[in-house]
């Protein structure tokens, strides 16, 4: 009688947080509420952020929760906070278009499976030894390999911030 | 069983009246004339039915057809110049022999002229009998606004062309307008009254109580759609008490501000009218409990130019004294819960400040044996003498309050924040505040160079040599200013009148007004019937009318008496400094944040048991 | 063996570290009240036990016997979980923070400092999600302010750290406070050590940057609407916040648990870093009973326009330091 193999504490933990993951993503799309979509969205993030610590990416992770949690999200919720309708009841309800939106995004999924199949994995990754190593080795890497896509992000962001105040700026003199 | 709400009347025994023949009396017109009447006279010839003095005031009877002709005219004309608007009242003539033909109601207003330092009070019989109307004076003097309402509330009289006359101290749904003579004091159920009948026992223990959700009523011109309205009190913490602001906010940018005023709405005028004259200087205490000295004051000066009381020097000297103790125990107050409502909790000046307002208390408590309600003034002077040991406590205090004053405002003003929180906030013009008729600190910190003490002294205030404080900027930050430079100010009357306080008896020696010594009891059968005619049915104030203001510490403390003769007020009205400042939150709050609109309620300096009254 | 180490040892660890802040934060609350008491002339709590010793139990035991009310209009799941959410983070930040030679609270990270950042970045959510929940408009408008504060001062607490970060060279606090520092070094941090207190107020909702809650505006803010132990665990969380950054700025500015014989005794680490945290806790108070509060638009304003950009340039000189003289 084959016996069935008991699961590693790595693996308990990562079916764990895989599914957290997976239901919060879901009740981001179907929660009547956009509040709570805005929360769970931020708990999914939170859910990433383990799964890169189970990968031993703890920079990413952090990263991942400082930015994504800490900041994304939060606006995401303050900005809901400043729509005054979304204050009572439910305000996110499956609207008439939610089966044309299904099958897209089903489409799009299979697309993104088939291009995901084609790219070759490296199979056996090698484990990073010395995590100070790693820190600067992405730091160089920034500066040097990715430069351009930085400086370019970089403008990117700089552009945003200067339209948003912009936007933002009295008219009262 | 749904609470029935509608009042009950129970029949009200009119107690048989202890008053000679010849009383009740209607006030007997102005004689004379003077510089004022006679132009006005001039200008309005037979619409003036009467014109002069009365009681030492200036007085014009006008037809209620030509009262706004006559306000604008007031404040128009050159040679008149009346500013202000003071206050507005009524008078239910209903149980006064009114000869047949005159209207049952009078509007009575109160006009100041600041740089000429004249008081004219014109008196309007109201059109339309038993539903009296009288047009509105908002478009000349914008400040009638509140008054108005109060009127209208109160005396059921109707102000034709008034922007905004709902109720204001009533609740909305009062079945009538209390201060009609027809009312009776404490003759209706009052609505709130809990039987053990009442379904709300029912869940009483229970703690939370099942209640409908009523969507709130938004005052008439708000937009709950579009802007945030937040509802301020009328349990709030910086509200100072009972007063309910409803905000409307864009963002945290104030669009308007709707004072609901009422709360503590006591009825002191209507009980006035059913109390002896001299009893009604403890109910006085109640209304601006932190001025209990400066109420009496008020209130005594009042009945004593109705009745021409001569005051001893002595008892003046120590109403002074008491006047100049309360207003630095209310500025030290209003202070430290000013510091307290803009900077937050953990300030330490409410503790420093009150430390020092203790110690003003207790001197209150040496000379009358009570601290906040203190009732010390009476009609011709004051209960006692003050005793050995004041002289030298009050003497300790001088010395010391002085060096605490500017450490207080060193505390503030060397800190980083206090000036930003309070600069260019809640800013009045000097227009603006003659239009809304603003008076006391409210008035000087706009530019305005007016105190009553200086420009129209009583108790002997001309004696004394200080300063009025006056500051052009009109905001938060320059009432702040007024107020501390005017706590140095008291400090030095304080010094002036300890300095030469006269000895002398501390009551007038009229029999007919003030008890006998208690050693004359026993020796004069005439003092014993002085003391119990006193004593039961009180003394007779002439009939005639007068208003009578102090400067109080929030402003002009007026007390309107209208006597018929007997020994009760017929009429009392008070003029509250807090109520009539308080109209101008609104403006003042209008385009600045909501932090602010706790600043500009610091500012005003208000109390509610005042406002309501 | 995998699981003890991986859960039973750790677990241990936390359950201390829980013990000790849980007294620690009662402790503060009588600290804080004794102190603010004698700042204001008062006496402060002294009725129950000795020097009101007893008071924090007695607080305690009422807070737990008040009777759980939830309003009838909140949003019931997010309601409750806002006073968790509140006091987790504050709790976690200590597993990066040394308390001894080679001997973090929970555990070494290599990136303790980023792990403070990303925690910090969370800890506003139990005030956004209390606001939200509670269906109340002072409630909502103490969020908003709460959001827009929080990030607007996790900037310059960030941009700081970062400069630390380049000084030190490492994001680990173990090898931070081990390492020797020269002494301009020391100056240069110790420079904007007061502007960093400030950013801590503000993140903390400490006075005079407690507009979230100010009570005399927004009533108590997002906490209008809770009670009992409830409203304990937002009062726990921000004390506990307070110990849990008084540790970081002990150990970021001022040495950690170093100090003299530090080195030799281990248990002397603690004892220092328990003084040291000790010190700034009074700073705190000292501040709240003597600075009043800002508007929140000149709040805002100050972060901007003065913090960020002195942050900035901080972060600039700590580079040039770092390539010229290291």
């Amino acid at each position: 009688m084959p016996t069935l193999p008991v699961p590693t504490f790595t693996q308990v933990v990562f079916v764990l947080i895989a599914a957290f993951t997976v239901i919060s993503g879901l009740g981001v799309v179907v929660a009547r509420n956009l509040f709570h979509s805005a929360l769970l969205l931020a708990a999914t993030f939170f859910g990433v952020a383990g799964l890169y610590v189970m990968l031993e990416a703890e920079f990413l992770a952090v990263t991942q929760i400082l930015i994504y949690v800490g900041a994304v999200a939060t606006l995401i919720t303050f900005a809901i906070m400043l729509t005054r309708g979304a204050m009572h009841g439910e305000t996110n309800p499956l609207n008439r278009q939610w089966g044309k939106a299904a099958l897209f995004a089903f489409l799009f999924l299979v697309g993104l499976l088939g291009y995901l199949g084609g790219i070759p994995w490296p199979a056996p990754f090698q484990a990073i030894q010395a995590d100070e190593g790693l820190i600067a080795r992405l730091g160089e890497q920034l500066v040097t390999r990715y430069m351009v896509s930085l400086e370019v992000m970089g403008l990117l962001l700089m552009v945003a911030l200067v339209g948003a105040i912009l936007l933002a700026r009295d008219d009262k003199p | 069983m749904p609470l029935d709400v509608s009042p009950k009347f129970r029949p009200y025994e009119v107690l048989p009246s202890l008053n000679v023949p010849g009383i009740p009396a209607v006030a007997p017109l102005p004689t004379g004339e003077t510089q004022d009447t006679r132009r006005i006279q001039e200008r309005f010839g037979d619409d003036v039915l009467a014109a002069g003095l009365h009681v030492g005031a200036q007085v014009v009877y006008i037809r209620p057809t030509r009262l706004v002709d006559l306000a604008r005219f007031l404040r128009t004309d050159p040679r008149l110049r009346y500013e202000t608007l003071v206050d507005v009242t009524g008078v239910d003539r209903l149980e006064l022999p009114v000869p047949e033909g005159e209207a049952r109601f009078h509007g009575v207003y109160q006009f100041r002229s600041y740089s000429r330092r004249q008081h004219l009070t014109v008196v309007a019989p109201a059109e339309g009998g038993d539903r009296p109307r009288l047009p509105s004076l908002t478009s000349v003097y914008p400040g009638a606004n509140w008054p108005e309402r109060e009127c209208h509330d109160l005396m059921g009289i109707l102000f034709e062309g008034h922007p905004d006359l709902r109720r204001i101290l009533m609740p909305e749904h009062w079945p009538n307008h209390p201060l009609q003579k027809q009312i009776p004091r404490g003759g209706e159920e009052v609505p709130f009254t809990l039987t053990w009948e009442d379904p709300e026992f029912e869940t009483l223990g229970k703690q939370i109580l099942p209640a409908e959700s009523v969507p709130p009523k938004v005052p008439p011109g708000m937009d709950s759609r579009r802007h945030l309205i937040i509802n301020m009190g009328p349990h709030h913490p910086s509200t100072h008490g009972v007063l309910r602001l409803v905000v409307e906010l864009d963002g945290e940018d104030i669009v308007r501000v709707d004072p609901d005023l009422g709360y503590l709405h006591s009825g002191f005028e209507k009980t006035a009218e059913s109390v002896r004259y001299k009893d009604f200087v403890y109910y006085t205490d109640r209304m601006d409990y932190l001025s209990g000295m400066t109420n009496n004051f008020g209130y005594v000066l009042a009945v004593e130019r109705l009745l021409g009381l001569e005051v001893p020097q002595r008892a003046q000297v120590i109403r002074v004294i008491m006047a100049e103790l309360q207003r630095l125990a209310a500025h030290l107050f209003w202070l430290s819960t000013h510091v307290l409502d803009v900077s937050g909790t953990g300030m330490s000046l409410l503790m420093y400040a009150t430390r020092d307002r203790e110690r003003i208390l207790d001197l209150f408590e040496m000379a009358c044996g009570a601290r906040l309600t203190v009732g010390y003034f009476r009609i011709g002077g004051v209960s006692h003498d003050l005793p050995p040991a004041f002289r030298d406590n009050l003497e300790l205090f001088l010395q010391v309050m002085p060096q605490k004053i500017d450490d207080y405002e060193r505390m503030l003003t060397l800190g980083p924040v206090w000036e930003e929180r309070l600069q260019g906030i809640g800013v009045i013009t000097r227009e603006e505040a003659l239009d809304m008729g603003l008076t006391g600190p409210m008035l000087r910190g706009s530019g305005v160079d007016w105190d009553l003490r200086r420009d129209m002294p009583y108790s002997g205030y001309e004696n004394y040599d200080f300063q009025v404080p006056v500051e052009t900027a009109g905001d938060c930050y320059a009432r702040y200013r007024v107020r501390m430079e005017e706590m140095r100010q008291s400090l030095r009357i304080l010094r002036q009148a300890l300095d030469n306080l006269p000895d002398g008896p501390y009551l007038a020696d009229d029999r007919k007004v003030t008890p006998p010594p208690r050693a004359e009891l026993d020796l004069s059968m005439e003092a014993l019937i002085h003391h119990f005619k006193l004593m039961t049915e009180g003394f007779h104030v002439p009939p005639g009318f007068t208003y009578q203001a102090i400067e109080s510490n929030k402003g002009e403390l007026g007390f309107f008496v209208y006597s018929d003769g007997s020994a009760r007020p017929y009429r009392l009205h008070i003029r509250g400094p807090s109520f009539n400042n308080l109209y101008a939150i609104d403006h003042m709050s209008r385009g600045h944040m909501i932090a602010d609109v706790i600043t500009n309620i610091g500012s005003i300096d208000i109390v509610l048991g005042e406002v309501d009254r | 063996m995998d699981w003890l180490n991986l859960l039973v040892y750790p677990a241990v660890r936390v359950l201390v570290l829980f013990f000790v802040l849980l007294t620690g934060f009662a402790y503060l609350t009588w600290y804080e009240r004794k102190l603010l008491a004698r700042f204001q002339v008062r006496y402060g709590p002294n009725r129950a036990g000795r020097f009101g010793l007893l008071q924090p139990l007695a607080d305690a035991i009422k807070a737990l016997f008040k009777e759980e009310i939830v309003p009838d209009h909140v949003d019931r799941p997010v309601y409750l979980l806002a006073p968790a959410l509140a006091i987790v983070p504050a709790l976690i930040i200590w597993a990066v923070i040394p308390v001894a030679k080679d001997f973090p609270a929970v555990a070494d990270v290599p990136i303790g400092i980023l792990w403070i950042l990303a925690v910090a970045g969370i800890e506003g959510y139990g005030v956004i999600l209390a606001g939200w929940s509670s269906n109340n408009n002072y409630s909502l408008l103490g969020a908003l302010r709460s959001s827009a504060q929080m990030i607007s001062y996790e900037l310059p607490l960030g941009i700081f750290l970062v400069s630390i970060l380049v000084l030190a060279g490492t994001f680990s606090l173990v090898e931070l406070v081990e390492m020797s520092r020269p002494w301009w070094e020391w100056l240069w941090l110790w420079l904007v050590f007061p502007l960093f207190f400030i950013c801590i107020l503000a993140e903390t909702n400490r006075s005079p940057f407690d507009l979230p809650e100010t009570e005399n505006e927004l009533v108590a803010g997002f906490q209008t609407e809770y009670g009992g132990m409830k409203f304990a665990l937002f009062f726990m969380a921000e004390y506990i916040n307070m110990i849990t950054t008084s540790a970081i700025m002990a150990t970021l500015f001022f040495g950690g648990w170093k100090g003299p014989f530090a080195d030799q005794y281990v248990w002397l680490g603690p004892v220092y870093l328990f003084i040291k945290v000790v010190a700034l806790l009074f700073l705190f108070i000292w501040v709240r009973a003597s600075v009043s509060r800002p508007r929140w638009d000149q709040l805002m304003r100050f972060s901007w326009q003065f913090l960020l950009p002195v942050s900035l340039m901080h972060l600039m000189g700590s580079a040039v330091f770092t390539v010229f003289l290291k």
